[in-house]
């Protein structure tokens, strides 16, 4: 993730507060491609995504005195990004994702044929099995092992309590893993409390 | 018998210590439920950390 050095952030963040547009759009230049990229892995279409990145950093633009200044700013644009994901998610209700779950796009043909199908078969399963997840689910498990966020992180971002993102993180890995686990056909017993005998 | 604790160890995206692994591995030896949960688990955390699968495509924003 390109995150801009402090000293020139904080002036272009002060200039912003003070109405220079100028200053706003650097800070929009910098940060475009991780709040892009955070829509994009949660919305799964990159014109949603498109949408919904303008629409974070008219939101920051329009928050900007709310913005605490003793917290990375990212990660405020981030929070402002899964937030309002999140209601776009809501809103579709179960309406299918395109981009990445149905790889519309072309493969990437440069590492040969047989790659490239590979990689678009990976991704297609991770975004299956990704849309069994809750918005808020789905954005915990993204913005953990895609964004390497600490769970006081995802607290700040979701408006959650440590406990709460601890008991949706651990709800989301076992639908993921049920799910990862029946595309390969076999179901996971997941409902049972009684031990059955080692197979080996 | 409850699998809580022994889920939370599968789940663990740290290295576990020593000791923990070796509990947590006599179980595994013991349950055939959790042992597919582990080996369901792994192969979707594989998938989810392969930095190409959560790239977005060429061409989709350019970012």
């Amino acid at each position: 993730m390109k995150v801009v050095e402090g000293t020139s952030e904080a002036v272009w963040i002060e200039r912003a507060r003070q109405g220079d547009d100028g200053a706003f759009a650097n800070l929009v230049g910098a940060y475009q491609a991780p709040v892009y990229n955070l829509c994009f892995r949660l919305l799964g279409d990159g014109y949603e995504a498109e949408d919904a990145a303008q629409e974070t950093f008219l939101k920051a633009y329009k928050n900007l005195s709310r913005y605490d200044p003793d917290r990375p700013f990212v990660n405020w644009l981030l929070k402002i990004a899964s937030n309002h994901s999140i209601d776009r998610l809501r809103r579709r209700g179960t309406r299918p994702v395109t981009d990445l779950e149905e790889a519309e796009h072309l493969p990437d043909t440069s590492a040969g044929p047989e790659a490239a199908l590979a990689l678009e078969e990976r991704r297609r399963r991770i975004w299956r099995t990704l849309r069994k997840l809750s918005p808020k689910d789905r954005t915990l498990i993204v913005l953990r092992y895609w964004y390497d966020y600490t769970y006081e992180d995802m607290a700040a971002a979701l408006s959650l309590s440590s406990g709460a993102v601890k008991s949706r993180l651990h709800r989301a890995r076992m639908t993921l893993a049920q799910e990862w686990r029946e595309r390969e056909g076999v179901p996971v017993r997941l409902g049972g409390t009684q031990d059955e005998p080692s197979a080996v | 018998m409850s699998h809580q604790p022994y889920e939370e160890l599968i789940f663990e995206d740290e290295v576990l210590p020593a000791e923990k692994t070796r509990f947590l591995q006599a179980h595994l030896e013991d349950c055939l439920r959790c042992r597919e949960l582990s080996d369901a688990w792994h192969g979707a955390r594989l998938g989810l950390m392969d930095p190409e699968v959560s790239e977005p495509p060429d061409g989709s924003g350019g970012v």
